[in-house]
């Protein structure tokens, strides 16, 4: 994909829209409504943009290689989900920057915030990433029968991780008439259960959207915001929060605060990295790559 | 003297300067609160109109002094970075970060005890 044919895909696919929604809002018949066969897309996630810290003093060139690397895959993903801060302080030229290193990439690419994408408001984000039509920047889109939503939760600045009433009720009508068998897939930045409240690793409301999708037999959410690889499972839903390509956090509870892990930079590239997701007649695989 | 025992009283646990604690009537003063370990230090500052107030980041990780009111907002302010703003309107100001909204934090601005009775 070339750079103005990527630009005129970021209109598209920003906060999540796929890249299979047209200019007018049309779905295109990239496949959806397909028979589950396989589908396979790469989670990249809290790139920081602007850092400059001794956590990682170059992040614009750990997420080059992290491109570089998913672009030297063999097979390229259906798709490359980056699940929120794309940028460290919402700068215009911190998502310039982004763009340019995203936009080197051959997989079609679906974005959503984090807060560091909307700090003091969301008009940066929007006007780099565009929004979705007729949202507030929550959307779902379908491919090779499987259900993907990208969920928000960080437009709340007083309470955060929060979805709001409006992004719930959009929810479960999104999902009132499919099949319970239909393989769903969520994203989103801050994870979506109590993970580590203490820290405000969690989305207050995000048990009234667990509820909604608790009735589907396979259910995979992705977040990022924790900077560190978690998995959870709650009954038919798996979560997995994703390494960062910027710089590692402390696991939960190891230190008396959160924030950016100063580690030696061989230990640093390990903590980094990408992951892989293939979904294969329903099963999800998920496999993790570190920049080491 | 009286004047500067008041100013000296709305630094309490702030590391101001002898000098702004002594300046001559009407002058501006100045404060100063640290984002530290994910808090505001100190988290109630009560000051007089026309001080000037900096915020200095302490921590390795991004805030934001936001207003609830949206009177002031200092925006992304990265590790170690400071913003400083006149406070003139008196009330008090209630402010969050944005990446942290359990960093809470309240600004009293009160009437410079120069101005009373000359209103």
């Amino acid at each position: 994909m070339n750079r103005s044919r990527f630009l005129e895909h970021v209109g598209w696919t920003g906060t999540g829209i796929a890249f299979t929604i047209g200019a007018a809002g049309s779905m295109s018949p990239m496949s959806a409504g397909a028979k589950p066969q396989s589908i396979g897309f790469v989670q990249i996630s809290d790139s920081h943009i602007g850092f400059h810290q001794p956590a990682n003093d170059d992040v614009a060139a750990t997420l080059s290689e992290t491109v570089d690397r998913i672009n030297a895959m063999p097979v390229q993903p259906t798709f490359v989900v980056h699940t929120g801060d794309v940028t460290h302080l919402s700068k215009p030229a911190q998502f310039d920057d982004a763009k340019q290193i995203l936009g080197r990439l051959r997989a079609p690419l679906v974005v959503m915030p984090g807060e560091h994408d909307v700090i003091g408001g969301t008009e940066a984000y929007f006007a780099a990433f565009g929004k979705a039509k007729g949202t507030g920047g929550w959307s779902s889109f379908d491919s090779d029968g499987v259900h993907f939503i990208s969920l928000v939760n960080v437009f709340n600045f007083e309470k955060m991780g929060l979805l709001g009433t409006e992004q719930l009720d959009w929810l479960e009508r999104d999902l009132r008439d499919r099949k319970r068998d239909t393989p769903i897939v969520v994203f989103g930045h801050v994870p979506l259960y109590a993970l580590y409240p203490q820290w405000g690793w969690t989305t207050e409301d995000g048990a009234k959207a667990l509820a909604y999708l608790a009735r589907f037999d396979a259910v995979t959410v992705l977040n990022g915001h924790i900077h560190q690889v978690i998995s959870h499972t709650e009954g038919t839903i798996t979560f997995h929060t994703a390494n960062a390509t910027a710089y590692p956090q402390p696991a939960p509870g190891t230190a008396d605060k959160p924030g950016p892990l100063v580690v030696p930079k061989d230990r640093l590239l390990k903590m980094l990295g990408y992951r892989s997701v293939k979904l294969i007649s329903g099963e999800t695989k998920v496999d993790e790559s570190t920049l080491a | 003297m009286l004047q500067s025992s008041a100013i000296a009283l709305a630094m309490t646990a702030l590391a101001i300067p002898a000098s702004a604690a002594s300046t001559a009537p009407r002058a501006a003063s100045s404060a100063t609160i640290h984002m530290h370990d994910f808090a505001f230090v100190p988290k109630t500052l009560t000051i007089d109109a026309g001080t000037r107030v900096t915020i200095v980041n302490d921590d390795d990780e991004a805030h934001t002094a936001t207003a609830i009111d949206a009177s002031f907002d200092t925006a992304g302010l990265d590790a170690h970075e400071t913003w400083s703003h006149v406070f003139d309107r008196i009330g008090s100001f209630a402010y969050y970060c944005e990446l942290h909204p359990s960093m809470k934090g309240v600004i009293i601005v009160r009437t410079h005890p120069a101005s009373k009775g000359h209103s």
